[in-house]
Parts: C-alpha cells; sequence; structure tokens
C-alpha cells in the first residue's frame, strides 16, 4: 500500500470518526515545462504537486478543507468540522464519491518521459527557421492522477498529455497558436498556421472597410465570440442572477444550421489539429459521470451545464461539469465549479467548408485573429465589445493588409445568427476560462 | 527557520556548478474562502497550501523547480539537474541590495484574529440585505478571501530573509434584469488583511442595489468620442494596466519599438502627470518592502511631469540585461511560481483640480466611476466602468449604460488635461494576472483624471 493511500484511509477514518459524510479528491499532478524564447529553449521549469480536498456533511451541513500538507490529518479534518459547523446546507442527493466511469489509461506510445518536452520545444524553435518568424512558446508535459475516496469506496484515475503554446513574432504580426496533443508530436496544424502567418507578415497596415462586409472569425476569436453564451448557460451564471439566458432556453437564438455540444474527443485522430490532448474524464469532481451534452440545438439554447451544487440550486441533475480548476489541470485549492472542457462549435454539413474555401468566398471583409477584452462582460450581455487584437484586411478571397487596432463590438445573435454562413471543416482547441474546439466561422455583411 | 538552520549545506549539496546561482523559497500559507451566491451561503473553505521552489541560474542553463513538499534538497537537485540537462540559454542575475529591515509590523485589524462567526454574521447581512434591496435584483454575489503566507528565502549568496505576505479582499456585486442583457452594481475592498475595511459597508451595497436597479432603465450610450472624467479607483486601475504593465521590464527584452517608446526623456502627457510605482505602505495590499529575489524595495519614478524617467520595473534578471539596478518588483504568486517583474503600488501623483472643476468643463462627456472590468494588451486597453453618468454643459446627468472606454496606451496619456487634487488611496479587490499568476495584491492610487476625446463604444 502506497503512502498516498495510507493517507486517504487516515483521513477518511478520521473524518468517519467525527462527520456523518466524507469524500476527499486528491490530484497528484507532474509538470515540465521548456520556454523557449527566439527559437532557443531557454528555462525548464517543474512542478509536482500533491493536494486534498475534504469535504464534510455534519449535522445537515458541509464543510470543505484543502491542504497540500498530507502529514498534518487532524488539522485538516478540524478545519473541515469547523467549516461544517456554519457552512452551507447539504443538499439532498448529493453525488457520494465514485467514478461511474473509469478513465482508460492513455497509450503510451513514444513518451520519453521529460526528454520528449525537449524534444518537442527543439521542435517548435526550429519552426523559426522553416517559417522565417521569430518563436516563442512553451511545451508542458503534464502527467495527472485522481484519486477520490469516499465511504463506498475509492478510484484512481490517470491521465498524461502535452500542451504547446506558441507566439510567432513577426515585423508586424503576433500570431499566437495553442494545442494539445496525447503523443510528443507538434499537431501539422502549428507550421501550416505558421506558414500562412509568415506570408502576411510584410503586408501593409489597413483599415477595415466602410460599412457592412464579411467577418472571418479564427477560433480564436470565435471562442472569444461564444464566451458570453458559454458563461450564460454555466450553472454558477444562472444561480448567480447573471445569466442573461437563463430565462429563455428553447427558443431560438442562433443560426438554425448552428450546434453546441460538449462531447468527447477522437484523441489519436486529432492530435495533428492540436486537439486530441483535450481532457475527457470519466467523472467530474464531485464524481458525476462525464457524458456528451448538448447546449446549443439547431440555433436553440436547450439546457445549462451544472456542478453538483449548482444542479441542486437550479432543482435540475448535475451534468458533471463540477470541475477544481477544469479537467485539463485540476486545481485542488480551487472551488468546484461547472466548466466546460470540450465544447464543440458545428453547424450542418451544407454550411462546411475549408478554411481556403471560407477566405475564397470574402470579396470584401475581415479575418479577425483575436480580440481583446471579450471576456469582461461575460454571461451578462451577448455583445463582445472591446479592441481587435490582431486581423487582417481581406479582398478578394486574399489577404491584403494588416488592420489597425480599433475597437469592435460583435453581437453574437447577428454573427451565429442572421448573418451566419458557415464553419471551417477544420477545428482548432482553445482553452481560456472554457475548453473547446472552434473552427473559423464566416458571417456575411448585412 | 524552516529550513536550514542557517546552513549553508543545502546549497552544497545539490551539485551547483561553480558559477550558479542558485535560491530557495519555502512557504506556508492559510487561506479562507467565503462565497454568498443564488439564495444563500454557497462555500466555506480554508485552505492550507505550503511546498517549496528552487530556482539554479547559471552558465549551463537555467531552470526553476517547485513542489508541495517541504524538503527543499530534493527540490533543489531537480532544479540543478534541469538546468545542466535540458537546456538551456545562460543566464546571469544584476547584484542587489538586499533586504534587511525587521518584519514590517501588522496593521489594523488582523483578519485571522476575527471570529468566523463573526465574518459569517457581517458578510452574509450584505448578501441578504442586496437580495431583498428591491424585486428588481436577480442575484447577488459575495466573495471574501483572506490569505496569510510565511516566506523564508535563502540563495546561495547567502541572502537569508523571511516575511509574511498578507491579503484580503471583498468582492459583492449585485445582478438585476435589465431585459436582454443583465445590469450589475459592485462593491469592492480589500487591504492588506485589516479586516475593518470591510465593516461598514451596508450603505455602498445599497448604492450598488440602486446601480444594479437604476440601470435597467437607463439608456445605452451612443458610441462617439466623449470627454471623460474617470474617478480615483478607476484612474488608478487605468495607470496600472498602461504604463505600469508597458514599464515590466521583461517586456522591454527584444522588443526594440517598446523600448524606444519609452525612451528616459520622451514626452507621453502634460507636465502636471507624474506617476511612481513603489513600495506601498504597510496595511495596503501592494505593500512590498522585499520581493520574491530579496531585493528591498525602492519607488521607481515612472513619469515626472509628463516626461519618462526611468521606465522598467526589475527583477535581477531583466536588471541584468539592462545594466540597471534591480528595484524590487521581483514578485512570485506563491511557491508554484519564479518571480517575475510586476508592479506593487502604482500611484498617479495628485493634481490642482476639483472635481467640480472638472466636471464643469466638459459640454459633453462622462463622469466614470469605479472598474467592472478592463483588460490591455500593452498597445491598447479597453476597461468597463462599474457606473456612468453623462455630463452635459457642465453638469451631471443621469446614468447610462454599456459604457466601454477604449484607446492606445500610449496616446491616452496626452489626453489628460486636468487631474483632481484629491488622491485616492483605498484598495479594492482588483488584484493582478500576468503569465498564469493571478491573483497578485496591488494598490492603485490616484486623483480623478479627465481625459478629452476618449472613444467611447457601447457594449
Amino acid at each position: 500500500m502506497s503512502t498516498l493511500a495510507d493517507r486517504l484511509d487516515q483521513v477518511g477514518a478520521a473524518a468517519a470518526a467525527r462527520a456523518a459524510h466524507w469524500e476527499i479528491l486528491v490530484v497528484e499532478r507532474d509538470d515540465t515545462v521548456v520556454e523557449v524564447g527566439s527559437g532557443v529553449p531557454d528555462l525548464v521549469r517543474s512542478a509536482h504537486e500533491t493536494a486534498l480536498c475534504l469535504r464534510v456533511h455534519r449535522d445537515g451541513r458541509v464543510g470543505t478543507a484543502t491542504t497540500t500538507c498530507l502529514d498534518d490529518v487532524d488539522a485538516l479534518v478540524g478545519d473541515a468540522v469547523r467549516n461544517a459547523a456554519h457552512g452551507p446546507p447539504a443538499s439532498p442527493g448529493r453525488a457520494t464519491g465514485r467514478n461511474a466511469t473509469p478513465e482508460a489509461a492513455p497509450a503510451s506510445a513514444a513518451d520519453q518521459g521529460t526528454r520528449s518536452v525537449r524534444l518537442l520545444a527543439e521542435e517548435l524553435g526550429a519552426l523559426q527557421r522553416a517559417a522565417g518568424l521569430t518563436v516563442h512558446g512553451t511545451v508542458t508535459r503534464t502527467e495527472q492522477a485522481v484519486h477520490r475516496a469516499a465511504p463506498d469506496g475509492r478510484t484512481t484515475t490517470w491521465d498524461r498529455f502535452f500542451h504547446i503554446a506558441a507566439l510567432a513574432e513577426g515585423a508586424a504580426v503576433q500570431l499566437p497558436w495553442t494545442g494539445w496533443t496525447r503523443t510528443p508530436v507538434l499537431p501539422a496544424a502549428l507550421p501550416a498556421w505558421l506558414e500562412a502567418a509568415a506570408g502576411w507578415d510584410g503586408l501593409p497596415a489597413a483599415d477595415a472597410p466602410s460599412g457592412d462586409h464579411d467577418v472571418l472569425l479564427a477560433p480564436s476569436a470565435v471562442h472569444t465570440l461564444l464566451t458570453p453564451l458559454v458563461t450564460a448557460l454555466n450553472g454558477t451564471a444562472v444561480t448567480a442572477g447573471r445569466s442573461f439566458v437563463a430565462g429563455h432556453l428553447g427558443a431560438p437564438f442562433l443560426h438554425p444550421s448552428i450546434g453546441l455540444d460538449d462531447h468527447p474527443s477522437v484523441r489519436a485522430a486529432q492530435d495533428e489539429e492540436g486537439t486530441g490532448g483535450l481532457a475527457w474524464p470519466g467523472s467530474d469532481d464531485d464524481g458525476v459521470p462525464c457524458a456528451p451534452l448538448t447546449l446549443v440545438e439547431r440555433g436553440v439554447p436547450v439546457r445549462a451545464y451544472h456542478s453538483v451544487r449548482t444542479a441542486a440550486a437550479c432543482g435540475t441533475a448535475p451534468t458533471g461539469h463540477g470541475f477544481r480548476g477544469n479537467a485539463l489541470r485540476r486545481t485542488v485549492l480551487k472551488p468546484a465549479t461547472p466548466v466546460l472542457n470540450g465544447a464543440t462549435l458545428s453547424a450542418e454539413p451544407a454550411d462546411v467548408g475549408t478554411f481556403d474555401e471560407l477566405l475564397a468566398g470574402v470579396r470584401e471583409g475581415v479575418l479577425v485573429e483575436s480580440l481583446m477584452g471579450g471576456h469582461q462582460r461575460a454571461g451578462l450581455s451577448p455583445v463582445v465589445e472591446g479592441r481587435l487584437r490582431l486581423g487582417f484586411l481581406v479582398r478578394d478571397g486574399r489577404v491584403a493588409g494588416i488592420l489597425r487596432q480599433r475597437p469592435v463590438a460583435l453581437d453574437l445573435r447577428e454573427v451565429l445568427g442572421r448573418r451566419f454562413r458557415a464553419v471551417s471543416d477544420r477545428r482548432w482547441a482553445v482553452s481560456r476560462i472554457w475548453s473547446g474546439r472552434m473552427p473559423f466561422v464566416l458571417a456575411g455583411g448585412a | 527557520m524552516l529550513l536550514t538552520s542557517g546552513s549553508p549545506a543545502l546549497f552544497r549539496d545539490a551539485g551547483l556548478r561553480a558559477d550558479d546561482y542558485a535560491e530557495v523559497r519555502v512557504e506556508r500559507a492559510r487561506t479562507v474562502d467565503l462565497v454568498w451566491r443564488g439564495d444563500g451561503l454557497e462555500s466555506s473553505v480554508t485552505s492550507r497550501d505550503e511546498g517549496c521552489c528552487a530556482r539554479v541560474i547559471g552558465g549551463a542553463g537555467s531552470a526553476f523547480a517547485s513542489s508541495t513538499t517541504m524538503d527543499a534538497g530534493p527540490v533543489l537537485r531537480r532544479a540543478a539537474r534541469d538546468a545542466v540537462e535540458l537546456g538551456c540559454a545562460a543566464g546571469r542575475l544584476a547584484a542587489h541590495r538586499p533586504y534587511q529591515d525587521d518584519r514590517p509590523g501588522e496593521a489594523g485589524e488582523p483578519a485571522e484574529t476575527v471570529d468566523v462567526a463573526e465574518k459569517m454574521e457581517l458578510l452574509g447581512a450584505y448578501h441578504a440585505a442586496a437580495l431583498a434591496a428591491h424585486p428588481g435584483v436577480t442575484g447577488a454575489l459575495v466573495y471574501y478571501r483572506e490569505s496569510v503566507a510565511d516566506v523564508e528565502l535563502f540563495t546561495s549568496e547567502g541572502t537569508g530573509v523571511t516575511y509574511r505576505r498578507r491579503d484580503l479582499t471583498l468582492q459583492i456585486t449585485v445582478y438585476a434584469d435589465g431585459g436582454a442583457a443583465r445590469t450589475a452594481g459592485s462593491v469592492s475592498a480589500g487591504s492588506g488583511g485589516d479586516f475593518s475595511v470591510v465593516r461598514g459597508l451596508a450603505p455602498d451595497v445599497e448604492a450598488a442595489v440602486a446601480t444594479a436597479v437604476d440601470l435597467r432603465g437607463a439608456p445605452v450610450v451612443q458610441p462617439g468620442d466623449y470627454d471623460v472624467v474617470c474617478d480615483g479607483p478607476l484612474a488608478g486601475i487605468w495607470a496600472h494596466e498602461t504604463i505600469g504593465h508597458l514599464a515590466e521590464a521583461d517586456h522591454h527584452l527584444g522588443d526594440a519599438r517598446l523600448q524606444r517608446s519609452l525612451a528616459p526623456g520622451r514626452r507621453l502627457g502634460p507636465s502636471m502627470l507624474t506617476i511612481t510605482d513603489h513600495p506601498g505602505r504597510p496595511g495596503a495590499r501592494g505593500f512590498v518592502p522585499v520581493d520574491d529575489e530579496g531585493t528591498a524595495g525602492s519607488p521607481v519614478e515612472l513619469l515626472r511631469e509628463g516626461v519618462v524617467t526611468r521606465p522598467r520595473l526589475h527583477d535581477r534578471s531583466t536588471a541584468a540585461a539592462f545594466r540597471e539596478a534591480p528595484t524590487g518588483n521581483a514578485r512570485a504568486l506563491s511557491f508554484r511560481h519564479p518571480p517575475l517583474p510586476r508592479l506593487r503600488t502604482i500611484a498617479v501623483a495628485p493634481g490642482a483640480a476639483t472635481e467640480e472643476e472638472m466636471i464643469g468643463g466638459v459640454a459633453r462627456g462622462l463622469l466614470a466611476r469605479g472598474v467592472l472590468g478592463g483588460q490591455t494588451d500593452r498597445a491598447g486597453f479597453t476597461f468597463l466602468p462599474a457606473e456612468c453618468r453623462e455630463i452635459r454643459d457642465g453638469e451631471v446627468r443621469g446614468r447610462v449604460r454599456g459604457v466601454v472606454l477604449s484607446g492606445d496606451v500610449l496616446g491616452a496619456f496626452a489626453a489628460i488635461d486636468a487631474i483632481g487634487r484629491e488622491q485616492w488611496r483605498g484598495d479594492t479587490s482588483a488584484s493582478c494576472g500576468k503569465q498564469g499568476q493571478n491573483p497578485l495584491p496591488v494598490s492603485s492610487w490616484a486623483p480623478a483624471l479627465r481625459l478629452r476625446g476618449m472613444r467611447v463604444n457601447s457594449g
């Protein structure tokens, strides 16, 4: 029996002596990060973390305590019991502790441990020579084990993945790209995108066309555009009374071609797009099984996503989205809140094309790579207002200039509603607050 | 001492090379989080967060390692090994002035001395009052956090420093149903652990309710150029997000354009504009008498009378790169992170104008108070004030909603034409985020500012 297993037994026994019910979540994580500056690996970071969360039910109330000091069982249990004395009421029928669908262990193909990180970082740095842009970034290898224990048993799941974050810098362009894979190979989508960006770096500065024009949004910008809706469908926003969509579920909101689902990835097949490493755990940190969930069906928001707590507050069933941090990066010291880990935006087959086809369809318009400030009113309003961070002028299906920074306001009801035309067939991973696979989206002029 | 009883054996036994610099930071933190949401208390959590980290910088390479164990030896050896085996570029550090003062005294009413039942009663009453204040209120969030962290820092140069970091924040947000969108009013308070700042906030909660409720019927602002009078809290955060972040020296590395933009002697704003980043005062969130490299904090005057003076806030690495002196700005969120150049307390010096004078000089404008959200990418900024009222012909009129202020970071300084005489020195719950290290406590002190011709969008 391992030291950690002993410790779980001790905490469970001590909690059982003082509480009617107890649940433990332990996360063990090892990260190795190599930072790349100007095409050269220049710093290594490593982190080992073991953290435990104990939740007890006592006299009908919940008490929670977390610690990284697993040796001090008395202090941990004492903190949880003291918090239960004034804690929130325990919800009837809470999920109690076990993974209903234990996660399969990932394949161990071709991973040379931390050495893989260095090799990937060197490959990332080598893109500087290939693309002709200065390349910065990080490569992270993460191993994460999640242990859950309760009076009815104990489960352990584990995961391993690579995260690649790149920033290609030219004379005028600063282009970010991120991806997650389960194999230590650079996703093919990354060099392809950098090659395209390198071709745009020498273009002149330009203003956006006046009047209505086509808008082609890159995955990062699509993520920003969707954030108000994703936030408004979050059980936390619903219970806090700040969701603009909570009272309008079932009413048409977006173009009838559009769907938004949270569902598992097909791992290996998507590594070359950088989406294969997105997490899909068997259960959330409340112990509720994770299952596919449709959030928007044919343009209609149909349901919110919940943790056990927000579901109880709304009188509905939990959906398996209660995570401390998120599924990619469990942070035991944070509270469990609803989070999407694999949201996928899609459209009917007739409205899907390649990126080149979408770009070719723009006679006069803009390609928006990223926006700034789009998250600041998330959940309160369907309008994303902020500034253009990086965008390009498009004329006759070709990128013709680099847009000057300017304020922008995008109403997702328009861009993904009456102006929606098509999405790309390829999706990239984007993870900021919530994670998903986002396509390019083309919206036409009014 | 937590670590070595002062023995350098830890460094001797780590396998360091002769030209390696190494440091070890050990930390014990305790945090209390209390959250009210929906119709009552959502969570009450106590966290004990302990661990250590080690950093090795030398000719063979640089590495940082952290662990939730308290045994620093293996962590230091891991960093030393990674520096050689996995990488990387050689690093070097500038000489610095080590912090040698005694631990600063506690200020105010230490939060950990207040009984939790009293906290629950006080903060729960704010939540209940917000929900009950008006039928148009759809929800309220009360988020309270206090933390105390004891840190020990030891270096292979012989530095040994212990210090305590304390922080306290309270954010209250009230929501009302504004039809297609929700409206919000907020209360934001913070301190360096002084609980007294969250007492007596019932009138502020009432004001937040009034803001959220009134905004439901307020007209949406018409996009255009406005003269904007920003109150002290908004002006302080604006200064932090603009000149403050621009001055973090790691952004200057390899960025010749930024270095030219902030070249000493360059005029950015009017002659009444002076902005300083300094170690702050005891009891405030941005009080950093010693940074996480053990450097004693010193003030850095970024702008004097509108002209760039010292444009860079340093850690020891960036100071070496620019052949300048470390400024005491190397800050790490916790033992999980290496220190980076970060802001502490940014202060806009007071001017001569009264608020009445600033408002009286505006024909078409806005009076903006507080911050609901904001972001900058060092080229542009965008802010959502917590509350905005219209100014017409020198008179403050009703609320408008949907106001988003945006502009170019460097261009906005020239738009300032009046600075208030009262410098606001309170703390809010607003914290700083950079490279995944969030929320780092900071303070922003500023008088009211008037900016001519700011771009305003509606959202």
